[in-house]
């Protein structure tokens, strides 16, 4: 669905390229994760991707369509949610929604059940102007899905919002997912990124320094250990062993053979350490 | 289509809901309020002749018939000389002329009001001279007045003023406003919305052309019908406002494509609008038409405007300026579209 090859970007003033030589592919059903801190080149990699920014140097083919020979219908395949809302201020949620959905050229879905889904209903045809930053950010995220987009952008879809709303977006994610849509996230959310991704590329500086499945990174970069709590001799006691070291797995095994274990648990190295282990960068 | 009347039906819904297009009416009943109850039909000063004739005059009927034969209402003989001088002194729009007999002859004294110049006076004092010189045999005037680029027939003084508001406000009002709308969707991010969707950016464009073009049709219209009545020639005047105000907004669409925020571009736009503002100098003074305001556009279209006003308009003047801004209308909107396809997401 995605193909790109030796991307490279640089901005009007800038001094140095804000993404080289990025190369990776995204497959037909796949949720793709772009990590990295601010200023990392995420926003600038999704930008040329969506047609927001020109093709400098590099080749990227998106949903069938090679960029260098840009064709307006693409824009009816994908879905972009913005990591700023970007709503008419002046125009109901409704209004939004039904100019938004004239612009394609395919089937589109009702605005009215896109607001319902985002939990909108109730303000259908209040101004965007009166909306929380919450709501609004929802109203982008509703958009984004008007045209049923096979391959969909989105650029932190839970940052700034309440928890339950939060929770709310991410279920809607996992439901798309699940259908079969292809899914390019860029965030700095190390959760959120783990829950919904296939793949994950870590990107710092504008390079892409790793993809991998949140699995294998956690398997190849991650420590494993585990936790244990056990009573020996009408005492409490605590350890953290180490799987990969012989002598705590020795260790482990005594415990288990010889005291009353209480509590045992396994605790995986979260992807954010592995991040800062990988790429000598914290996700800020 | 289908898109283009979609952009344009929601940017006149936002136009209605936002207050840019309430200031352009407001301003056009502004313009019609000044132009019926400020500005005078005609700019002629009928100046009034306050007039005393000494008792002792002969033909004292004789004179006063002579003077105010054309135009009556503009005599008034006083009884005494100080009588002239106070109405004079509270009218300051007129002159006094006093007449007596002196020694056997007749003594004229014109009582000015003292704001006039040197020249002014010389000039009255030739024409009383010449005035005496009509009285010989065999006099004839050798004056011809001719007209080089006179009024058309049919203008009053206020419609010569109207083609100056027509074209500041409801012409070139694209070439403000249409930037602001931009600015306002670069602000909002909503431009990057629409950017992500089938929608060429022709079509983002045209939705805004063509809601200045409805605003600027509104207020010309409010305006042209309020003063002019059914003086104008609506379709000339619908032509030419339809040609000249597609101009306006592609040079703002243009100017703004430069910059990208309205705080960067009121410089370039005040730049803009205060030159294109100089070729009314020239329309209100004639006399004064340099060559670089004479190839201003707003030049032009000042000119085409008050044809559409004339008792008979000269249509064929109308439709080649029309064409000429259309066809350079097309040529910045091009230039201008080919800019914001580089420059607008960024």
């Amino acid at each position: 669905m995605i193909n790109v090859s030796e991307l490279t970007y640089t901005y009007a003033h800038g001094s140095r390229p804000a993404i080289r030589d990025i190369s990776f592919e995204v497959e037909k059903g796949e949720v793709f994760a772009l990590l990295g801190p601010s200023g990392a080149g995420k926003s600038t990699t999704q930008g040329i991707l969506t047609g927001l920014l020109p093709l400098q140097g590099g080749r990227a083919e998106v949903a069938g369509y090679d960029l260098r020979h840009r064709s307006r219908q693409l824009f009816n395949q994908i879905g972009v949610s913005f990591e700023q809302s970007n709503v008419y201020s002046k125009l109901t949620a409704l209004e939004n929604l039904v100019f938004y959905r004239r612009l394609f050229d395919t089937a589109t879905l009702e605005p009215e059940d896109l607001l319902k889904m985002v939990g909108l209903d109730q303000v259908a045809n209040q101004k965007a102007a009166s909306f929380s930053k919450g709501m609004k950010h929802r109203l982008t995220f509703a958009r984004s899905l008007i045209n049923q987009p096979a391959l969909w952008f989105l650029d932190e879809p839970t940052t700034g919002l309440d928890p339950a709303i939060a929770a709310q977006i991410r279920e809607i994610i996992l439901e798309r997912k699940q259908s079969g849509t292809t899914i390019l996230l860029t965030t700095h959310n190390m959760v959120l990124a783990e829950q919904l991704s296939d793949r994950i590329g870590f990107i710092v500086e504008g390079e892409l320094k790793l993809v991998d499945t949140p699995r294998n990174l956690k398997l190849r970069y991650g420590e494993r250990l585990v936790q244990v709590e056990y009573r020996e001799n009408n005492q409490s006691h605590k350890e953290l062993l180490s799987l990969t070291d012989e002598q705590e797995r020795l260790r482990l095994q005594t415990i288990i053979g010889s005291a009353e274990i209480e509590i045992m648990h396994t605790r995986e190295a979260s992807l954010e350490e592995i991040f800062i282990k990988v790429t000598g960068r914290e996700l800020i | 289509m289908k898109k283009l009347l979609t952009t344009f039906h929601k940017d006149m819904t936002m136009s209605l809901r936002s207050f840019y297009l309430y200031i352009e009416i407001i301003m056009a009943l502004l313009i019609v309020a000044v132009l019926l109850f400020v500005v005078p039909e005609s700019f002629t000063s009928e100046q009034t002749l306050y007039l005393y004739l000494d008792a002792e005059l002969p033909d004292r009927a004789v004179w006063s018939d002579l003077l105010g034969q054309e135009q009556e209402d503009q005599l008034l003989v006083f009884d005494s000389e100080e009588d002239v001088r106070s109405a004079l002194h509270d009218d300051h729009n007129a002159m006094g002329l006093l007449l007596r007999q002196d020694d056997g002859r007749i003594a004229v004294e014109v009582v000015l009001q003292g704001y006039e110049s040197e020249k002014q006076r010389q000039l009255m004092e030739t024409l009383f001279t010449a005035q005496q010189l009509q009285s010989l045999p065999g006099f004839t005037d050798p004056t011809v007045i001719t007209r080089l680029d006179g009024m058309p027939d049919g203008i009053s003084d206020r419609l010569h003023l109207l083609p100056v508001f027509l074209v500041l406000n409801s012409a070139m009002v694209g070439l403000f406003i249409i930037a602001a709308y931009i600015y306002i969707d670069k602000d909002e991010g909503t431009i990057r919305a629409v950017a992500v969707t089938p929608a060429s950016i022709w079509t983002y464009l045209t939705g805004k052309v063509l809601m200045m073009l409805v605003t600027g049709l509104i207020t010309g219209s409010l305006t042209v019908l309020a003063v002019a009545g059914s003086t104008v020639h609506f379709g000339y005047f619908l032509v030419i406002m339809t040609a000249c105000n597609l101009f306006g907004s592609a040079l703002g669409l243009l100017v703004a494509s430069f910059f990208d925020s309205m705080t960067k571009s009121l410089g370039a736009l005040y730049v803009v609008i205060v030159i294109m503002s100089l070729a009314t100098v020239s329309y209100l003074m004639p006399s004064f038409s340099p060559w670089p305001i004479r190839i201003l556009p707003a030049y032009p279209m000042l000119y085409a405007f008050r044809e559409t006003l004339a008792a008979q308009p000269d249509g064929g003047m109308i439709v080649f300026w029309s064409m000429i801004f259309i066809l350079a209308a097309a040529v910045l909107y091009v230039l201008a579209g080919l800019r914001y396809r580089k420059t607008l997401t960024i």
